[in-house]
C-alpha cells in the first residue's frame, strides 16, 4: 500500500524535536552493561574473591545499540503523527453540493465515483456541513430531476447508495433550467463527480454552478474513459463470422487487453476472444470467428472486464424463460412415451422455457404465459370459458390438430373454422403424396426460419373457406393449404398447427423447425396490450440497467415503430428489447451513441481533479507496529545473550517468541471478517457470475437478517488462491463453463477448510441440462470443471439428497431445493444423518434465484430463498434439527 | 516465601508418611542390624554393666559387700563357689535431634529437586522413629526439650519440625543426660570456627555426636555458566561472577576443603560425620546413621 510514496506530513511536527535526544540515549545505553542473572546460593560465601579470567563484555554491542536507538527514533516519529498523502487544501466554506454524473459512462468508473463521493462526504461530515445531492440523469420513467438537501453528510451517504448509473445520457439542459429556477440564498460549493466527457450543454451548466459558489470537477484519468460496443452487422451471419466495433474517446490512452464474450441464453460464455484495446484505431473493429453451431445460441456480447450497458450488446431475444403449460391427460411414467404429444413438446421446450404439464384447470391456476393444447377434442364448458377469458386477457394458446380434434362435434378456440375430417395424404386410397412445407409468411414470427426439405405432412385438418383466411395463415404447405394458422382474440393469440404435436401425422415433430417455431411463438408472449393497438408500437420487454444487467421494464415507454431507428436511449426508452407480436427490435446503447470528446476546456476558476486511489493515510500505527516488532527482536536477542546457560533451549524459546509475534501481522481486514458473519463466494474468472453471486448472497443475507437470528453483514468474494477461508462457515462456489486451474495450495486449502468444519455449496449452474445428463459421457463443461476440482480432494461418496435430510428442515420444511432452475438433483455426502455434509452439489444456479432473476416466478424465488435460509442454518447449526423430528417421541416418553 | 513452599510440600501427615515410607524400606535393615547387634551381645557387649533390669545378665562370684539375697543358690550348689545372679541394666538412652533451619537450607538448585530443609526434616523424623522403635527416648533440640517415645510424642516432634520457626540447632538451653546421643542436621556451610565452638561445648556433655551434612549437588559442583550474581544468606552478601565456568575448579577446591575440615573436626570430638546430598537416597543416609549409632552403643 506504500507503493507510491506521496507527500508526507506530520500532525505534531514539534514532537520530532525528540529526535535530538537520540545521541544522549546512545550514550546512556553504551554505559549500561547487560544485567546479570541473579541466583540465591547458600554457599555464596565460598565464592568470595574468586574472579573469572574471561570477562563478559561490559558494553552492549553496537548493533544492539543501533537497534534500540532505531526503536526510540520510530517511537518519536510515531508520536509526531505522520500522514501519507495529506489532504492539504482547505475545505470550502458553507454548504456543499455533490453533482453525480450517472449517465451511461458512469458505470465503467462507478467504484471511483463512490469512493470519491464517500471521501468528500467524510470531509463534509468532519467539517459539519450540510450537503445537497444532485444527479444528472433522469431515473427510468421520470421526467424531473430534483436536487435533494440540505441534509447532514450521514444521510447523504445513505442517499448516495440509492443513486445508480443509468444507461442513457445526462440531461444537462434540463438541470440548467432547474438550477436556475431553484433559488438558493447562500453560496454553495459544488463537487462534480463527472465522467470527463463533453456534451453541448455542459459548459453553460458548469458556468452556472461555478457562479453559485465555486466548483471542483472530478474526472477520470484518460485511461479510464468510457468505451462502448457496437456490432457492424446487427445479426450474426450464418457462418458465424461477426464484426464487433469498439468506440470511445480517441484521447483514451490505454493499451490493455480486453475480452469479448458471447453469452448464451443461460448466461454461459460460449465464446470469448481477447484482444488489445487501441484507442488510436477507434472505432476499433474486431472480427470474431464464432464456431458455426453457436450463433443461434448467442444472446449478447459483452466485454468481460467492464460491466456496463454500453459494453453489453444484445443480439437475440430468446433468452427470457417463459412459463409454458402443456395440457396433458397422460399419466406420468407412461409406458409408451413416444406416441404422447406432451413428450415431444416437453423435449422441445424444456431448455428454453419453464414447462409444466397438467390438466387445463391446473395450468390456468398457475400463471402461464403460454398454454399448449395438443389434440384436445372437447372440454367442459366452464373450463372452456376460463380458457377463453385467459386468452382474451393476453394469453397465447398453441393448439395442435389430431384425431380427437377431427372427431369433435364442434371446434372451439381455433384461429380458423375447421372442417371435420382428416385430409389424408399418404393413405392407400389417396392419390396424393405427402406434402412439404412451402412458405413461411413474412408477417409471421417465422419470417426468417429456413425449412428443411425432408419435413413432410401426411395428414392435416383443413380450414373452411372464410374471409381473410389468407391473413391468418403463418405457414403453408406446398399446395397452399394452411400448415400454421393464427388469429388474435382481443389481446391474446391463438395459433393452430394443422397437424399433430407427435410424429403421428407428420415428421415435423422430429425436426428442429418444430422447436424453433414453438420458441418463436412463445417469445411473443408477455404483452398485455391489445394486438390491434400495439401494431404501431414496440413495447419494452426487457431493459438494461447501467451495469448491463437485464431486468423487467417497469416505467419504460413504448416506441412508435417507424421512429425506432432514430431513438436515442433515454429515461423513457432505456436500452433493451422492444417488441410487438411477431416483431422484435433491440435498442442497443452502443448503436445510438455518438463518439464523445473529453471535456478539455473548462471555464477558468474551476478546480479540476482526477480520481485517484491516493488517500490520506495515518502512518502512526505502522510506525508503532514496526517499533514494537524491533522491541520484540531486541528482547529475543537479550534472551539469547543472557540466558546462555540454557543455550540448548534457545531455538525452542525463539520459536515460541516468534510464534507469539505472528498475530501482530494479522491484517485489519481479518479482524473485520472474523468479527462479523459474511456469506462468501469463490470468485470465478467470469465477472458476471461474480456479480450475480454477490447480489444473490446479499439478498440472502438480507432475508436472513429479516427472518432469522442469523445476521450476516453481507456477501464477500473470496480468492481461493490468496484469501484465508477460515472466517466463513459456508462458501458458495459457482462453477463456470470456462475451466479454471487451481494450484495445489488452493486445493490443499479447500481440503483443510472442509476437514475443519467448513461447508461448500458447489453450483454448476447447469440444472436445465439435467435431463440430458444421464451418464458421465454427457456431462456439461461445468460438471467437468467441478469434477476437476473435486478430484484433488479426499471426500466421502455422494448421494442424491433424500427427504429425511436435515437440509430440508433446518429452518423451513422443504421438499425441493430450487434455484433459478427447479430440476436436477442435489447431492450431499453419503454420511449418515448424524454427520454434517461438508459439501453440497447442485446445478440450480441458486445465486440467480436469490438475486431475483427476472425469469422466475415469485413462488420459486421464495422457495429459493427458503433453501438459502435452510442452507445457512445447516451450515451453522449442523444436524441439530435432525433431533427435532424425534421430539414427539421424546415428549411422549417424558409424559410417561 | 521459601517457607511456604516447604509447607505446601510437607504437611504433618505427609512428613510422617514420607518418613514411614523411607523407614518401611529401612525396617528390615534395622531388624537385621538389631540381629547383628544381638549376636554381638554375646561377646562384645554394648552395655557391659549390671543393673536393675529384669533380664539375666551374668553370674558372678560373691564378693564382700554383695547382698546375701542376691546369691543364686542353685548355681552355687553346682560348684564349690558362691555365685550371685546379676541382672541387666535397662536404662533408656536419650537421643537429641537438632535440625537447622537457616535460610540457606531452603535452597534447591532445580525446581523438582527436594530442598535441603525437606531432606533434613525427613531424616530427622526417620531418626525419631528409629529411636522410638528401639525403645530410646527422643527429643528435638531447642528451647523446650522434651523426651519421650510415645506415638503422641513422635507426632509432636513432627509438628515442631515443621512449625518451629526458631532454629532447633540450639544447644545452650538443655540439660544433657549422661551419654545422650546428639544428631546435628545442617548444611554446615558456616565458618568452621563457629561449628568447632558448638561441638566443643557439646563434647562436655556427650561424646556421642553425629553430624549429618545436607548439601545440594549445586553446592558441590557449581553447575552454572555465564554472568551470574550469587546472593548469599546474609544481607548484601552478593558476588557477581562474569564467567562462572571459569571459577568452578576454584570453588570446588574450597568446598571440598571445607567438608574435609568439618569431618576432621567431627572426628576430633569423637563424632560421626555423614554427608547427604539431596539427590542421593534418604534410606542410605538413615542406614548409615543407624550403623553409626549402633556402633557407638
Amino acid at each position: 500500500m506504500l507503493g507510491s510514496i506521496g507527500s508526507l506530513a506530520f500532525t505534531y511536527p514539534w514532537a520530532l524535536a525528540g529526535l535530538a535526544i537520540l545521541p544522549i540515549l546512545w550514550f546512556l545505553l553504551r554505559v549500561t552493561p547487560p544485567i546479570p542473572k541473579e541466583i540465591f546460593f547458600p554457599a555464596a560465601r565460598f565464592l568470595e574473591g574468586l574472579i573469572s579470567q574471561e570477562k563478559t563484555p561490559s558494553k552492549t554491542p553496537w548493533w544492539i545499540l543501533l537497534l534500540r536507538t532505531l526503536i526510540a527514533g520510530l517511537l518519536i516519529i510515531a508520536l509526531s503523527g505522520p500522514i501519507l498523502n495529506p489532504v492539504t487544501d482547505d475545505f470550502p466554506r458553507g454548504d456543499i453540493r455533490i453533482v453525480v454524473d450517472n449517465g451511461w459512462a458512469s458505470a465503467q468508473n462507478w467504484k471511483n465515483y463512490i469512493s470519491q463521493i464517500q471521501e468528500t462526504l467524510n470531509r463534509a461530515s468532519r467539517n459539519n456541513r450540510s450537503v445537497y445531492i444532485l444527479q444528472t440523469t433522469h431515473n427510468e420513467g421520470h421526467a424531473q430531476i430534483e436536487q435533494k438537501g440540505p441534509m447532514p453528510a450521514s444521510s447523504a451517504l445513505a442517499l448516495i447508495k440509492n443513486i445508480e448509473p443509468n444507461p442513457w445520457n445526462a440531461d444537462y439542459a434540463h438541470i440548467y433550467e432547474y438550477l436556475k429556477s431553484v433559488n438558493i440564498d447562500t453560496s454553495i460549493h459544488t463537487f462534480w463527480i463527472g465522467d470527463g466527457l463533453n456534451y453541448p450543454e455542459i459548459e453553460k451548466l458548469l458556468r452556472l454552478i461555478q457562479s453559485q459558489g465555486g466548483l471542483t470537477y472530478f474526472r477520470p484519468s484518460p485511461e479510464d474513459f468510457a468505451i462502448y460496443v457496437k456490432i457492424a452487422d446487427a445479426r450474426l451471419d450464418a457462418d458465424g463470422s461477426s464484426v464487433i466495433r469498439i468506440d470511445g474517446p480517441k484521447e483514451k490512452n490505454a493499451l490493455y487487453p480486453i475480452t469479448i464474450q458471447a453469452i448464451a441464453k443461460d448466461e454461459s460464455v460460449v465464446y470469448q476472444r481477447k484482444f488489445d484495446l487501441e484507442p488510436d484505431d477507434f472505432p476499433q473493429t474486431i472480427a470474431l470467428d464464432i464456431p458455426q453451431n453457436l450463433p443461434p445460441k448467442v444472446t449478447k456480447f459483452r466485454i468481460a472486464e467492464i460491466q456496463s450497458a454500453a459494453t453489453t450488446y444484445l443480439t437475440h431475444t430468446g433468452f427470457v424463460r417463459r412459463n409454458v403449460g402443456i395440457v396433458s391427460d397422460t399419466v406420468e411414467g407412461s409406458e409408451t412415451p413416444f406416441i404422447d404429444s406432451d413428450y415431444y413438446l416437453q423435449r422441445a421446450l424444456q431448455i428454453s422455457s419453464n414447462v409444466v404439464t397438467g390438466t387445463i384447470q391446473d395450468i390456468l391456476d398457475l400463471e402461464s404465459d403460454v398454454i399448449i393444447l395438443p389434440d384436445i377434442g372437447g372440454m367442459p364448458t366452464s373450463v372452456l370459458n376460463d380458457l377463453e377469458a385467459w386468452v382474451r386477457n393476453g394469453g397465447i394458446l398453441i393448439r395442435f390438430a389430431g384425431p380427437a380434434m377431427a372427431a369433435a362435434s364442434e371446434t372451439f378456440l381455433t384461429p380458423v373454422r375447421l372442417q371435420q375430417n382428416i385430409r389424408s395424404l399418404d393413405g392407400d386410397l389417396s392419390w396424393n403424396t405427402p406434402l412439404a412445407i412451402s412458405k413461411l409468411s413474412e408477417k409471421s414470427p417465422f419470417y426468417d426460419l429456413s425449412v428443411p426439405d425432408e419435413i413432410v405432412v401426411n395428414r392435416q385438418i383443413l380450414p373452411r373457406p372464410e374471409e381473410d383466411l389468407e391473413n391468418k395463415i403463418w405457414a403453408n404447405l406446398e399446395d397452399k393449404t394452411p400448415f400454421v394458422s393464427a388469429s388474435y382474440l382481443d389481446t391474446g393469440l391463438i395459433v393452430l398447427f394443422h397437424t399433430t404435436a407427435s410424429p403421428e401425422w407428420s415428421n415435423f415433430a422430429l425436426s428442429g423447425l418444430y422447436v424453433e417455431m414453438l420458441n418463436r411463438i412463445i417469445e411473443l408472449s408477455g404483452n398485455t396490450q391489445s394486438a390491434q393497438q400495439i401494431s404501431g408500437y414496440l413495447d419494452p420487454v426487457v431493459v438494461l440497467d447501467g451495469f448491463g444487467n437485464m431486468g423487467n421494464a417497469q416505467k419504460a415507454q413504448s416506441i412508435v415503430a417507424q421512429d425506432f431507428e432514430d431513438i436515442v436511449p433515454s429515461s423513457n426508452n432505456p436500452p433493451g428489447i422492444y417488441a410487438r407480436a411477431g416483431y422484435q427490435r433491440i435498442l442497443n446503447l452502443g448503436d445510438r451513441l455518438k463518439r464523445p470528446k473529453p471535456l478539455t476546456d473548462l471555464p477558468q476558476g474551476i478546480d479540476i481533479k482526477t480520481y485517484s486511489i491516493e488517500k490520506e493515510t495515518d502512518l502512526t500505527p505502522y510506525f508503532l507496529a514496526l517499533a514494537f516488532c524491533l522491541l520484540l527482536l531486541d528482547w529475543v536477542i537479550i534472551l539469547i545473550l543472557s540466558f546462555s546457560i540454557f543455550r540448548f533451549a534457545i531455538p525452542y524459546k525463539a520459536a515460541i517468541i516468534l510464534f507469539l509475534m505472528l498475530p501482530v501481522s494479522a491484517h485489519a481486514q481479518d479482524i473485520e471478517l472474523a468479527s462479523e458473519l459474511h456469506l462468501a463466494y469463490i470468485k470465478t474468472a467470469d465477472s458476471t457470475i461474480n456479480s450475480l453471486a454477490e447480489r444473490g448472497l446479499n439478498k440472502l443475507a438480507a432475508t436472513l437478517r429479516q427472518r432469522t437470528s442469523v445476521e450476516p453483514v453481507g456477501s464477500i468474494g473470496v480468492d481461493i488462491e490468496k484469501d484465508d477461508l477460515a472466517f466463513f462457515p459456508i462458501l458458495y462456489w459457482p462453477i463456470p463453463r470456462v475451466s479454471e486451474n487451481f494450484s495445489d495450495t488452493a486445493i490443499q486449502k479447500i481440503q483443510t477448510y472442509i476437514d475443519t468444519g467448513g461447508m461448500i455449496l458447489f453450483d454448476t449452474l447447469d440444472a436445465h441440462y439435467a435431463p440430458q445428463m444421464q451418464n458421465s459421457l454427457n456431462m456439461t463443461a461445468n460438471a467437468r470443471n467441478l469434477q476437476g476440482i473435486l478430484r484433488g480432494l479426499t471426500l466421502p461418496a455422494f448421494k442424491p439428497i433424500d427427504q429425511d435430510h436435515v437440509l430440508g428442515k433446518s429452518f423451513y420444511l422443504l421438499n425441493s431445493f430450487p434455484g433459478r432452475y427447479d430440476n436436477g438433483l442435489v447431492w450431499v455426502e453419503a454420511v449418515d444423518n448424524n454427520d454434517v455434509s461438508s459439501i453440497i452439489i447442485g446445478g440450480h444456479d441458486w445465486a440467480s434465484g436469490w438475486a431475483g432473476d427476472s425469469s422466475q416466478n415469485q413462488y420459486q424465488q421464495e422457495m429459493t430463498l427458503r433453501f438459502g435460509v435452510n442452507l445457512v442454518m445447516y451450515a451453522l447449526t449442523g444436524n441439530y434439527k435432525a433431533d427435532q423430528v424425534h421430539i414427539p417421541h421424546i415428549l411422549e416418553r417424558l409424559g410417561q | 516465601m521459601v517457607l511456604n513452599l516447604v509447607h505446601s510440600k510437607l504437611s504433618h501427615l505427609s512428613l510422617r508418611t514420607k518418613a514411614e515410607d523411607s523407614l518401611s524400606d529401612v525396617q528390615s535393615l534395622i531388624l537385621q542390624a538389631q540381629k547383628i547387634v544381638d549376636d554381638m551381645m554375646l561377646g562384645d557387649r554394648p552395655k557391659p554393666r549390671s543393673g536393675s533390669g529384669e533380664s539375666f545378665w551374668q553370674f558372678r562370684q560373691y564378693e564382700s559387700g554383695d547382698r546375701p539375697a542376691d546369691i543364686d543358690w542353685k548355681q552355687s550348689a553346682k560348684t564349690d563357689q558362691v555365685f550371685i545372679r546379676q541382672k541387666q541394666q535397662q536404662t533408656a538412652q536419650s537421643w537429641f535431634i537438632g535440625c537447622d533451619k537457616n535460610a540457606g537450607m531452603f535452597f534447591s538448585s532445580k525446581p523438582r529437586l527436594r530442598s535441603k530443609i525437606e531432606s533434613a526434616q525427613i531424616i530427622s523424623m526417620a531418626i525419631a522413629l528409629v529411636a522410638s522403635r528401639m525403645y530410646e527416648k527422643v527429643g528435638l533440640l531447642g528451647s523446650e526439650v522434651s523426651l519421650g517415645r510415645s506415638e503422641r510424642h513422635i507426632q509432636s516432634i513432627a509438628t515442631r519440625l515443621l512449625d518451629d520457626s526458631n532454629s532447633l540447632y540450639n544447644m545452650h538451653d538443655f540439660a544433657m543426660p549422661q551419654n545422650g546421643y546428639v544428631f546435628l542436621i545442617s548444611d554446615f556451610l558456616e565458618p568452621l570456627d563457629a561449628i568447632e565452638q558448638k561441638l566443643e561445648y557439646l563434647s562436655y556433655k556427650t561424646r556421642n555426636i553425629c553430624l549429618i551434612q545436607i548439601l545440594d549437588p549445586a553446592e558441590i559442583e557449581l553447575p552454572y555458566d555465564g554472568r551470574i550474581t550469587f546472593k548469599g544468606i546474609e544481607k548484601n552478601q552478593s558476588f557477581t561472577i562474569d564467567q562462572v565456568e571459569d571459577i568452578k575448579d576454584g570453588y570446588q577446591g574450597r568446598i571440598d576443603n571445607h567438608i574435609q575440615q568439618l569431618e576432621n573436626i567431627c572426628m576430633h570430638f569423637g563424632g560421626h560425620y555423614i554427608q547427604h546430598v539431596t539427590t542421593s537416597k534418604l534410606r542410605d543416609t538413615i542406614l548409615k546413621t543407624i550403623y553409626a549409632v549402633q556402633g557407638a552403643l
